[in-house]
């Protein structure tokens, strides 16, 4: 088989994998929380057996077109954008778009799903998505600025490129020559993961699980399924971006790391109000990553 | 020649026309707008490019010109306009004189592109500032006042900032005409030339709504009538643009050879607006953030996205220039969408307060759809124009090494999916007010309109080459650097590449598993009524207020308030109280009421004029 026609099948096939790995992410997540809270936890494919008993449930109740359309768009943005990242040196469809085209087709999924929440006119799901985004509008700065000191590093915005740059062992990753940026990104992908302390957009004590409280059965099937994506393609930027890509193996492995220590923050740490989230990402985060920006401009 | 009179005598008539007859019929006033809009598009897709000499009295003699630029921006012009004139088929609460204004707003915009000398951009400028103030008082006097007499000192303002400009020029180089100017800019001295670009930069700014020269802008845009504003803020306000782009690249490409002048690879006015652009796309879109009225949020939205284009200008390179000329069409575009969709639900419920709509996807679906689409351009997803001219600005900010402004512009465009869901949402989502329960779907010229306009607005999304292009042979006619890595659906700069037509199939086939996805899934049940929802186990009525749509983003204000506390509205209320301080001063002083008083001054007066003629005598 040629490199265009394995490509192909590695698109058709990348998105059924990813969701198996991310609904097992999702199933270790509960795993590990559960021993360092001193419980036992549920299995780990718990989360495969919930997608299963969610798509098979009758008569979950719909508040009309685009509260049905709102999952699936997340769902298929998702998908999209998990084919613009380079998984374990298959491209997929990275070459037709760069780091920049991967941020904004990110931001289809949660569009879709706020409007569907929109649409189901739940306040608490509402009080959820201005969250979400007033969240987010911390955390993207943060972003920004670390994928832009490696584009100025790099001199590159395409994936590829920079993975091919920082092949040759482990000494040869990004993170050691920006460690503050990835630091701040770390930071960054704790809020884009919507772990603690920056679980206020489903807070289930404050909010109902916000943007999710209206969505039953497929929907939040659907739902599952899209933060499981979501998780790999988020950690997935941070493994491309400081951690060198790697083969399929090592590439999910370093995934699951930078997803891992994600979890242990999770697990110990309370929940800051949405206003001191957001603070904090324009104040510590911010500085941290504007340092490391500093440093590539002028070492550059 | 001829051509051109017909093409102005088609717009002016057309306005007398309007004005005469509008009174007896509304249908007339209606359908001569309409016409003079296509018959001005059909003349001038007949002139081709050209030049025109008009003879005026006295032997003096004005050109108007057309090459590519002016077509590009011609052609945006009268699209618009021609969607405005569709949409007013429905409007005939509009009095006859706002119709006339109209026709004669687009002729001004049409030949501020055209001119080609000092004198008719002059001419076409006053034109189209002083129909859009009358149109913006078309409404009545009283209810406007404030934000038209805004409007006009600022544009008063800008226009003589601009005729300063020119008249630099004109004393430097005793030439009217544009390309003589440049011809012998360079006997100009560097500080008369630093001076004529300022003075340029700032009186345009002015009309490009530049902080802080955009105190006017969300008041003029938010009080216009409601069809006219995407006009308005779409076109109008790239008349500023179109200057910035004269002025800047005629004159300022000089200064560039000056060493001490240049500033990160560009002059130091292309760094200055670097700056200045992205704090008024960050500035204004944290403000637009916290608007309570629809017209107001997208009023400010605009202050934002023009922000960006002054940015994109600021970097120069062939980058930036594509940017910047790119996001003119794109913003000219979503933001008539979205303008024009305001208009309509303004027409069918009454009022733009954010608060008090809600749910009406239920009754106007069409219009939901169509402000999703704008929104998507606006937010710059990928597919749609937004995106491509964002990309590029983006790609220019980065690859210049400009990194502080370019972060401030991806947090401004993160700002705006804030206020854009808060617009969407709280317009067309939620529960359904009871006052609104009949309202009915926007009449077809609305709908028609949202079509022609979401049309180039996917195009350009999906093929970003053909826009590329487009821009590419303007700025190679005005021998600028231009972008050439594009085809037709993938354009690529020195940091990467987007192909439009891969990421629309790419998310069509995602959108389809989707869909397969979700019918795999079992039936589903409709909600018995608006209240049936999760809440708690409390139990609801109509009554019960569940639109959560005031302080939306109460949170955020709280956090950011030391940052909107900081108004340049303020700063000139503070400036004209100054001014007011002095003058009263003044006036304790000198017009004291007293008789003998007034007697010394004018001694003192007269002395003062006899010694001074005295003494210029020999």
């Amino acid at each position: 088989m040629n490199a265009v026609g394995l490509n192909i099948t590695w698109i058709i096939f990348m998105p059924i994998l990813v969701i198996i790995i991310g609904l097992f992410y999702l199933g270790a997540a509960r795993k590990i929380t559960a021993r360092i809270q001193n419980r036992y936890g549920p299995p780990i494919y718990q989360n495969i057996i919930d997608v299963i008993k969610l798509f098979s449930k009758k008569n979950p109740t719909n508040h009309g077109v685009m509260f049905s359309l709102g999952p699936v768009m997340a769902f298929s943005g998702m998908l999209i954008s998990l084919l613009f990242i380079p998984i374990g040196n298959k491209a997929l469809l990275s070459f037709n778009g760069d780091i920049i085209v991967l941020l904004y087709l990110l931001v289809i999924a949660p569009l879709g799903m706020a409007l569907g929440v929109g649409e189901g006119g739940n306040p608490m799901g509402t009080i959820g998505i201005a969250r979400a985004l007033t969240l987010m509008l911390g955390y993207e700065v943060v972003l920004v600025i670390s994928i832009i000191s490696v584009i100025l590093y790099t001199g590159s915005a395409s994936f590829m490129e920079i993975i091919k740059m920082q092949s040759g062992g482990v000494g040869h990753w990004f993170i050691w020559p920006l460690f503050l940026s990835a630091l701040a990104m770390d930071m960054a992908l704790q809020g884009m993961l919507g772990e603690k302390p920056f679980d206020q957009p489903v807070a289930p004590h404050e909010v109902a699980s916000g943007p999710m409280v209206e969505f039953g059965g497929k929907y939040l099937g659907l739902l599952q399924l899209y933060h499981a994506i979501g998780i790999v393609v988020e950690t997935g930027i941070f493994v491309n971006l400081f951690l060198g890509g790697g083969t399929l193996f090592w590439w999910f492995v370093k995934s699951f790391a930078v997803f891992f220590v994600a979890l242990l923050i999770n697990a110990v740490m309370p929940r800051f109000r949405i206003g001191q989230a957001f603070a904090f990402f324009w104040t510590y985060p911010a500085a941290i990553g504007l340092i490391g920006l500093i440093l590539v401009a002028i070492l550059k | 020649m001829m051509k051109l009179l017909y093409f102005i005598g088609c717009f002016s008539g057309g306005a007398l026309l309007a004005f005469l007859l509008g009174s007896f019929s509304p249908l007339l006033k209606k359908f001569i707008t309409f016409l003079a809009v296509i018959l001005g598009a059909v003349l001038f897709a007949t002139m081709g490019t050209s030049t025109y000499q008009l003879s005026l009295l006295f032997g003096n003699q004005v050109i108007f010109g057309i090459d590519t630029l002016t077509q590009f921006m011609v052609w945006m012009t009268l699209g618009i306009a021609f969607i405005v004139s569709l949409v007013l088929w429905s409007h005939s609460e509009l009095s006859p004189t706002f119709f006339a204004l109209f026709l004669l707003n687009v002729l001004g915009t049409v030949l501020i592109f055209m001119s080609r000398d000092i004198v008719s951009f002059f001419f076409s400028w006053e034109l189209m500032s002083w129909t859009a103030f009358g149109m913006i008082l078309s409404d009545g006097w009283e209810k406007k006042r404030s934000a038209a007499v805004k409007y006009f000192m600022w544009s008063a303002a800008g226009a003589y900032m601009v005729l300063i400009g020119f008249s630099i020029l004109f004393a430097a180089t005793s030439a009217i005409r544009f390309e003589n100017i440049v011809m012998s800019v360079g006997r100009v001295s560097h500080g008369w030339l630093i001076t004529a670009i300022a003075f340029l930069v700032a009186g345009f700014g002015v009309k490009a709504a530049m902080m802080p020269f955009h105190v006017w802008a969300p008041d003029a845009y938010s009080e216009s009538p409601h069809p006219f504003t995407g006009f308005f803020s779409g076109i109008l306000s790239k008349t500023g643009v179109y200057g910035i782009f004269i002025a800047f690249f005629y004159l300022a490409a000089r200064l560039e050879a000056v060493p001490m002048l240049r500033v990160h690879g560009t002059s130091i006015f292309g760094y200055i607006m670097v700056w200045i652009g992205a704090i008024t796309a960050f500035g204004a879109s944290l403000i637009a953030v916290h608007q309570e009225y629809g017209k107001k949020l997208l009023a400010w939205s605009s202050v934002s996205q023009l922000g960006y284009i002054i940015f994109a200008f600021g970097i120069a390179d062939s980058l930036g220039m594509t940017g910047a000329l790119s996001h003119a069409l794109a913003h000219a575009l979503f933001k008539a969408l979205l303008f024009t969709i305001l208009a309509g639900v303004i027409m069918r419920t009454g009022t733009d307060h954010m608060a008090s709509l809600g749910g009406l996807i239920k009754r106007m679906p069409l219009s939901f759809i169509f402000a999703v689409v704008g929104g998507l351009a606006l937010a710059g997803i990928p597919m749609t124009i937004g995106f491509t001219s964002k990309w590029i600005i983006y790609e220019a900010g980065i690859n210049g090494g400009y990194i502080f402004p370019t972060t401030l512009i991806f947090a401004a465009s993160t700002a705006a999916f804030l206020y854009y869901y808060r617009f969407v949402y709280s317009i067309f989502l939620g529960p359904l007010h009871e006052e609104h329960q009949n309202v009915k779907e926007v009449p077809a010229t609305y709908w028609i309109s949202y079509i022609l306009l979401a049309i180039p607005i996917f195009y350009f999304g999906l093929y970003p080459g053909k826009l590329v292009g487009i821009i590419s042979t303007i700025l190679q006619s005005y021998n600028l650097p231009a972008l050439t890595t594009y085809t037709a659906t993938s354009v690529t700069t020195p940091l990467g590449t987007f192909n439009g037509m891969v990421v629309g199939l790419g998310f069509g086939a995602a959108l389809i598993v989707g869909l397969i996805v979700y019918f795999i899934g079992g039936r589903v049940r409709k909600a018995a009524s608006q209240t049936d929802k999760y809440l708690a186990g409390e139990v609801v009525t109509n009554e019960f207020e569940l639109h959560y749509s005031v302080d939306f983003y109460r949170f955020l204000e709280r956090k950011l308030s030391w940052l909107l506390k900081i108004s340049a509205q303020k700063f000139y209320e503070f400036i004209g109280e100054l001014i007011r301080f002095v003058a009263d001063i003044n006036r304790k002083m000198f017009f004291c009421g007293n008789g003998q008083a007034y007697l010394y001054y004018m001694t003192i007066v007269l002395t003062i004029l006899i010694l001074s003629i005295w003494r210029i005598k020999p």
